[in-house]
């Protein structure tokens, strides 16, 4: 039974409770946060440093977590921002036009030792990446991680109104990549 | 489509998708996720340790204003001992395994005062005063030479005959030696000048003498 978010919480204030409410922490929300990076970058590797990055973060700042969001939200907002960043990152640092990133990824999804779908779930993950960075994140957490569009505005900041609207497109968009392409 | 029931239509709208298994396609190495719990907290007490050295340890005052001109030179300085790995500079064989000795023997040998040095007395007018003595002598020799030899010279060009005549002529050097070897005895003046008038003895000693 997972601990609640309000007793990971105060047991976190407690600085003799710190460490215990830290490993249930990460009990808890280390596989989402890791999932949710990992369809982002693709790459188990990248996806390892990311989720630690993220975590070490959410140590030196749960202190001065205010509950006026969900817990889970703002480990959601930290790990997105993280996994965006380094996607920008690898697009200067290869040189490689904004709008193009994801054929880059799917190449590195097609050499992936840590790929272990069949050839339909290879062809969603490579309509995924013809997607904008911000639909593909909207169809993730919608799609995979099965989030409300209230808890999704909470995490980008975004509009619920203007979260269905991307939602509909990147659906659209995949269906028609799925049909068309072998 | 309805973006209110954006959640169901879009399974009608996109039956491929809808029917796709929605599992994830991604895989993770055996046991990465109990590893990764383990990781991670590491990483937090190495940040936490980090952290407090960091706010005990200081600097010194403007240490960070010239810490990229040092690592500049010192990225140079590899730079250049990689392109020339020696300065080509070579001591003789077994230069330092001799080198303490001879340094303990020059230290432990009594250090001799040093000899005041004379410097002798040389200077540039000793020298031309030197050059002018030398001279001097040599042309006094050598006049001197010369008017030796003028006066020889000129005696030898008169024939001996008229030398002789001279002499026989000029023999009569007067009374002086009569006088001089009289000098010595004990004579007697009276008897010589009876005969004689004072007048003639006048006469004799302004011609004579």
């Amino acid at each position: 039974m997972q601990t609640e978010d309000s007793e990971i919480l105060r047991k976190f204030a407690d600085p003799a409770t710190r460490n215990e409410a830290f490993n249930l922490l990460l009990q808890k929300y280390q596989q989402k946060i890791y999932w949710h990076i990992r369809r982002l970058v693709i790459n188990h590797d990248d996806a390892d440093d990311l989720v630690q990055d993220v975590f070490i973060k959410v140590w030196k700042n749960l202190a001065e977590f205010r509950s006026d969001s969900q817990l889970y939200t703002w480990l959601y907002r930290i790990a997105t921002n993280e996994s965006i960043t380094f996607l920008n990152r690898q697009k200067l640092k290869n040189n490689v036009p904004f709008d193009e990133v994801g054929y880059d990824l799917a190449e590195s999804l097609a050499d992936s030792t840590y790929f272990d779908g069949d050839k339909a779930q290879l062809k969603l993950q490579k309509a995924l990446l013809t997607l904008p960075e911000k639909q593909r994140l909207v169809f993730n957490m919608k799609y995979f991680d099965d989030l409300k569009y209230d808890e999704i505005s909470e995490i980008l900041g975004t509009s619920v109104g203007g979260l269905k609207a991307s939602f509909h497109l990147a659906v659209k968009k995949i269906e028609h990549y799925l049909l068309n392409t072998d | 489509m309805d973006l209110e029931n954006t959640g169901k239509e879009w399974r009608e709208e996109a039956p491929l998708l809808s029917a796709m298994d929605k599992k994830d396609p991604f895989t993770v190495p055996d046991n990465y996720f109990t590893d990764l719990q383990n990781n991670i907290t590491s990483r937090c007490l190495i940040e936490d340790a980090r952290f407090r050295n960091e706010e005990e340890f200081t600097v010194p005052a403007g240490y960070f204003d010239s810490l990229v001109e040092q690592t500049e030179g010192r990225i140079a300085e590899q730079t250049v001992r990689s392109l020339v790995s020696s300065p080509g500079l070579t001591v003789p064989d077994e230069y330092f395994s001799t080198l303490h000795q001879s340094i303990v023997a020059r230290t432990s040998k009594a250090v001799a005062p040093a000899e005041a040095v004379v410097r002798p007395l040389r200077s540039n007018w000793f020298k031309y005063a030197a050059a002018a003595c030398v001279t001097a002598i040599l042309g006094s020799v050598l006049i001197f030479s010369n008017q030796d030899n003028s006066f020889e010279s000129g005696l030898s060009r008169i024939p001996d005959q008229d030398i002789i005549n001279y002499l026989q002529m000029h023999s009569d050097v007067g009374d002086t030696p009569l006088i001089l070897e009289s000098l010595g005895q004990n004579v007697n003046l009276s008897d010589i000048s009876s005969d004689i008038s004072d007048a003639e003895l006048e006469e004799y000693i302004s011609t004579t003498l």
